[in-house]
């Protein structure tokens, strides 16, 4: 049986900062397994930048946006992160 | 073609059993076990009641501040201005926060733009209130119809709405031509809030360039990894603590503002922050269980087999994620063809939440399974027997109907819409549900201390299973010692690796490890006892904490043969390893109800739950999940509704009084048939119970009135509603 | 929420002058209402005034009747023999109250003088007429539990009290004090249908008075009927209710008050449901004769009609109640 959650996120892809949750919760399948229902996806997304579901553009984080040409999207994982955003005031 | 030339060999079967699962496979009957799957109460259950547990609301550190949040009140907005002034003089008020930047725009009633940071929560949460910020208002939508009604202008930058994924399998067209009946209906199923009782927030404390944050949080160690990346610095220098939590149900896994905001807020400040959410702020902004229309068309033939299917379903994650569910659910349609759209709209996003997508798709399937044994007129447990998928040890579900129809008496159950002449009509329901639960990040420590003390370590969390007893109870039960001589340690970075707890993989992830770590603790200790002991370490046995010579012979207490190891103990590290745990569970449920034909009002009066999961650690933490699953699903049967008002695009009831939750009174007696499947090893059961009930209790109000409830949840109006659509449909 | 000044007079007389601190000046009793209001900036107060000492929390008899203090606790009152003898539609509205807490820690006084508990009142965003706006959120908005009666002003709330029902129609008086002494009011008059003159209130007490006690009249030889439609068992607000107390005429019905709960800004007196028991039997058939008229001239707003269905059992479930033949 497929994880439930099992989003179409392709390293070198989609942005390096999305998230989601079976990036956390480690599973083991069962290839032999009869499936029970049709593949589908019910994650979740956010950003490690701005902690929410939404990218530093404000636009929502899905794999299907958090791909090159987007402007905040970081897909080389050589990429230095960029410094600190300080959002901090005193 | 390049694909030929690409063709990669069948993957190795990641269940294959290891070596070492092969030596410290789990004790099978007829053997006895110590106390593995016995009925063993929480470890920690004293420090539970007795208030000396610490959950993050407890932490409280010297020179600490609070945090609040300022939120937008507008569902969609511009941000045009931000001024702290006033807040910055309010009393106690020590560092304030731009979450968001002027021009930024917030997409729903609760997204977070500012905070601050006072000296008690009283001060912070009055100073919240006086950040200035200035919105410019945008064009909004808090209704699916809207949003997907293409005159609505674009409010989500990419779209409002999205198309998911789609199915199309077999012949379609033909099998409707063949089928004696088709049928057509819509369901739906409402958003609902994960309502932790434990809300989400932090305690943050920096010394020097280290943080220390403790969370209420599924996974430590993910939300180390998270805050490193938010606040760019190493890993290393992140240590995240979760000894107890009230519950997350999915909502928990990110490192959402709750967590950033108090580290950054204690960076600004030099001071330790804590940052609690309130009850509102739950509802607004950590997450909830996307709606799910489908708009059904099914083909049956004329004896009873399911052939034909088609939906387009909808529903929304809030403003920008998806909605998706699976459907149709367990039972097989040969020919199925679905089309699905995410719609946007502006409420807070939507977070995993107990099975994702499950309980919607249940609910659709399991309605429409009734509907149809009616058309064919057949009993609904006899329709579903004959469109199952063949029996397996993950597929179990018509041996379940079978045992529990005689266990519930579903021989007493009437005929749909005869269940009683007065206002009190009772009826039957079925359902079930399938889930994975194969987890498989586990890494654990076993010391064997020379004072006779046995400390586990493992980097999970409790998320409110019992992962600290599971812990204990695999190694005692291992090592043949009580589980009082078994020290757990959970929830902390400093521990070894585990993964999140989610996807009900926390017991089969760390068990297998715990197993082997153990059980090569054994092995070590007796190694090192048997000069001793007769100098054979095979025949040596540990039993209730003696080790003796099997069959009789020398024999030392615990304590006697640990001060034997000296000044050197036994310490032992394993990762998860296959054989010892599996992947994918069954279980049906049945609930009976009574109606209020005059009121509107279901009572649940009693429900069966049958649920595997293989190898039973603890026979009463699990069935504690399954009336925890149950529970939870009475409630989005029956009263849980997030309600965002049409008008201002608000929520109406964002709290526990009109936002309506189960009380003690309203729990039905619920029965639970644990199916232990020991050869199976260790599977989670977070999940699956939480997924049929409400699919059963609406199927009950349908044998007990005839009135079919398509739409949860089952509030009066809809029932009321419903029954005088039946009414009338009868008259007609 | 902000920050007050606390004062805890022990006389109904230093408590009346303490309401004239100056400022906002609000009466606290068991707090189960007031607390929340100021912790969710529903509204502010410069001095809380504690009553608890001050005001009677006895239940003494008096002209055949009883006088109960306005201190005294839902759940003294749910558990006092003589209003569980002679009025037990009030022992049973106290009885269901919330939860135990509620019941232990909330008064007869707090409960009768309680703010509504409409969803848009409770939230600090929604300045509705009751806080000073120019609008009622529900009229458009989402309604489910709003008015089916006396929803032509512009508040549309109902009433929360479950006491003021019974009380009402037990015929009760409540005795309110203030700084020129004391006066007596019908429950009926006290409470205040909605006009844009007084729509900031649900009844005729003054921000310098308080209601002290609660005097039932003798009962005589009545009979009573009390039911509340809970979706929830409890921590729930009754969906409608209604309390019936009538007096017999032989096996006829002599008189009657039919009076509603939940279903508009006051307990709502049904006169139509009254005529049409009296000179009856207590039946099913006059019970449901009854409850059909109860529900005339009843106004649904969108989302709300379905409480008249709710109304209507409610009534016939009292009425039978009455009769002693509770379903």
């Amino acid at each position: 049986m497929l994880h439930p959650d099992s989003p179409a996120v392709v390293p070198g892809v989609q942005c390096e900062h999305i998230r989601h949750k079976s990036m956390y919760v480690m599973t083991v399948d069962n290839p032999q397994a009869l499936r029970f229902f049709d593949p589908y996806d019910t994650a979740s997304y956010w950003c490690q930048e701005t902690s929410e579901a939404f990218g530093p553009d404000g636009h929502p984080v899905r794999p299907d946006c958090c791909v090159g040409g987007r402007g905040c999207c970081r897909t080389d994982p050589d990429t230095e992160a960029a410094p600190a955003h300080h959002h901090g005031q005193d | 073609m390049a694909e030929e030339t690409m063709q990669q060999p069948p993957a190795a079967n990641p269940n294959e059993p290891s070596a070492n699962a092969k030596k410290y496979a789990w004790t099978v009957p007829p053997a006895k076990t110590a106390i593995l799957s016995h009925r063993v109460e929480r470890v920690d259950g004293p420090a539970k009641v007795s208030g000396a547990a610490r959950y993050t609301y407890d932490i409280n550190r010297p020179g600490m501040l609070w945090a609040r949040a300022i939120r937008s009140p507008h569902p969609h907005a511009k941000i045009v201005e931000i001024d702290f002034s006033a807040a910055k003089q309010a009393p106690g008020v020590r560092g304030v926060l731009a979450w968001k930047d002027p021009g930024a725009e917030v997409m729903y009633q609760g997204d977070v733009v500012a905070a601050v940071a006072a000296d008690s929560e009283d001060h912070a949460r009055d100073a919240a209130r006086l950040v200035k910020i200035t919105y410019e208002t945008l064009p909004f939508s808090v209704r699916e119809a809207s949003s997907k009604d293409p005159a609505t202008p674009k409010i989500f930058a990419t779209g409002n709405t999205r198309p998911g994924q789609a199915t199309d399998v077999g012949d379609v067209a033909a099998a409707f031509k063949s089928a004696a009946h088709v049928y057509e209906a819509t369901y739906d199923t409402q958003v609902i809030t994960h309502v932790c009782l434990e809300t989400h927030g932090a305690v943050c404390e920096w010394t020097g360039d280290k943080l220390t944050a403790w969370v209420t949080t599924q996974g430590v160690h993910g939300v180390r990894q998270q805050l490193a990346a938010a606040l760019k610095i190493p890993e290393a220098n992140v240590r995240v603590i979760c000894e107890y939590m009230g519950g997350g149900f999915g909502s928990k896994i990110a490192a959402d503002a709750s967590v950033v905001i108090p580290a950054r807020l204690a960076l600004v400040t030099g001071a330790p922050v804590k940052m609690m959410f309130d009850r509102k702020e739950e509802h607004l902004d950590t997450g909830n269980r996307p709606s799910a229309f489908s708009k059904v068309r099914a083909g049956v033939s004329a004896d009873g087999k399911c052939v034909a299917f088609e939906a387009e379903t909808w529903g929304t994650g809030g403003a920008g994620q998806g909605a998706q569910f699976p459907l149709p659910y367990i039972y097989q349609f040969a020919n199925r063809k679905r089309a699905h759209l995410d719609v946007y709209i502006n409420a807070g996003n939507q977070r995993p939440m107990r099975a994702p997508g499950h309980p919607q798709g249940c609910f659709a399937t399991e309605v429409l399974m009734d509907e149809l044994a009616d058309l064919v007129k057949m009993d609904p447990l006899e329709f579903r027997l004959k469109n199952l998928p063949p029996t397996a040890p993950d597929a179990m579900w018509g041996e379940y109907f079978k045992i529990g129809a005689k266990k519930f008496g579903w021989d007493k159950r009437r005929a749909t819409g005869e269940g009683g002449k007065g206002h009190l009509r009772t009826g039957m329901g079925v359902s079930a549900c399938q889930w994975g639960g194969g987890g498989r990040a586990g890494n654990a420590h076993v010391d064997i201390l020379p004072d006779g003390s046995v400390v586990v370590k493992v980097g999970t969390q409790d998320i409110g299973t019992g992962a600290r007893t599971v812990v204990g109870i695999v190694a005692a039960d291992t090592l043949g010692v009580p589980l009082s001589t078994v020290k757990a340690q959970i929830g902390d970075t400093d521990l070894p690796f585990a993964g999140a707890s989610g996807g009900s993989t926390t017991t089969a992830g760390i068990s297998p490890a715990i197993r082997i770590a153990a059980g090569r603790a054994k092995e070590a200790l007796l190694a090192r006892l048997a000069p001793s002991l007769g100098g054979d370490a095979s025949k040596l046995e540990i039993v209730n904490g003696r080790v003796q010579v099997k069959g009789g012979g020398k024999s030392l207490t615990w304590k006697a043969a640990c001060k034997l190891l000296g000044q050197e103990p036994i310490s032992i590290d394993n990762a998860w390893e296959p054989g010892l745990s599996s992947v994918n569970t069954s279980g049906v449920q049945f609930a009976e109800v009574t109606v209020d034909t005059e009121t509107g009002i279901v009572k649940v009066d009693r429900v069966l739950a049958i649920q595997d999961c293989g190898l039973v650690i603890d026979t009463l933490t699990a069935e504690s999940q399954v009336y925890g699953g149950v529970i939870s699903s009475i409630n989005f049967a029956l009263f849980e509704d997030r309600l965002l008002d049409r008008r201002t695009g608000q929520m109406v009831n964002p709290n526990m009084e009109h936002y309506l939750l189960a009380s003690i009174a309203d729990v039905p007696k619920v029965e639970v048939m644990l199916m232990n499947m020991p050869e199976r090893g260790v599977i989670g059961i977070g999940e699956p119970p939480t997924v049929p009930t409400a699919s059963a209790i609406a199927n009950a109000v349908r044998n007990a009135t005839g009135a079919t409830l398509r739409s949860l949840p089952l509030h009066p109006h809809r029932v009321l509603a419903a029954l005088e659509a039946h009414k009338a449909g009868r008259k007609a | 929420m902000k920050a007050f000044a606390y004062v805890s007079p022990t006389t109904a007389k230093d408590a009346i002058a303490a309401l004239k601190a100056g400022g906002i000046v609000r009466p606290l009793a068991g707090g189960q209402d007031l607390l929340a209001r100021l912790k969710d900036y529903v509204e502010t107060a410069d001095t809380l005034v504690n009553v608890k000492q001050a005001l009677d929390a006895t239940v003494t008899p008096a002209g055949g009747g009883l006088k109960i203090g306005a201190a005294v606790t839902l759940d003294a009152l749910s558990t006092n023999p003589h209003v569980i003898r002679m009025y037990p539609a009030l022992a049973e509205a106290a009885a269901k109250v919330g939860s135990p807490q509620i019941r232990h820690q909330g008064t007869v006084g707090g409960n009768l003088n309680q703010r509504p508990r409409c969803w848009y009142f409770r939230q600090e965003e929604f300045v509705c007429f009751k806080k000073g706006g120019n609008r009622c959120f529900s009229v458009d908005g989402e309604n489910q539990h709003h008015a089916i009666f006396g929803n032509d002003g512009p508040s549309k709330i109902v009433h929360s009290s479950s006491l003021a029902v019974p009380a009402v129609a037990y015929g009760a008086r409540f005795v309110v004090a203030g700084p020129n002494g004391e006066r007596e009011i019908p429950a009926a008059e006290y409470f205040t249908l909605p006009t844009m003159q007084n729509v900031k209130k649900e009844n005729v007490l003054g921000d310098d008075e308080l209601l002290t006690h609660v005097i039932l009249p003798a009962p005589g030889h009545i009979r009573s009927g009390h039911y509340e439609v809970r979706f929830k068992e409890s921590r729930d607000w009754p969906m409608a209710f209604a309390t019936v107390v009538v007096t017999m005429n032989g096996a006829n019905v002599a008189s009657a008050r039919v009076v509603l709960g939940a279903v508009a800004p006051t307990p709502w007196r049904s006169e139509a449901a009254e005529r049409a028991l009296v000179g009856k039997p207590l039946t099913q058939a006059t019970a449901e004769a009854a409850a059909a008229a109860a529900v005339e001239g009843a106004k649904p707003m969108s989302q709300n009609a379905y409480k008249i269905q709710i109304t209507k059992t409610a009534v016939v479930r009292a009425i039978l109640e009455a009769a002693g033949k509770r379903a």
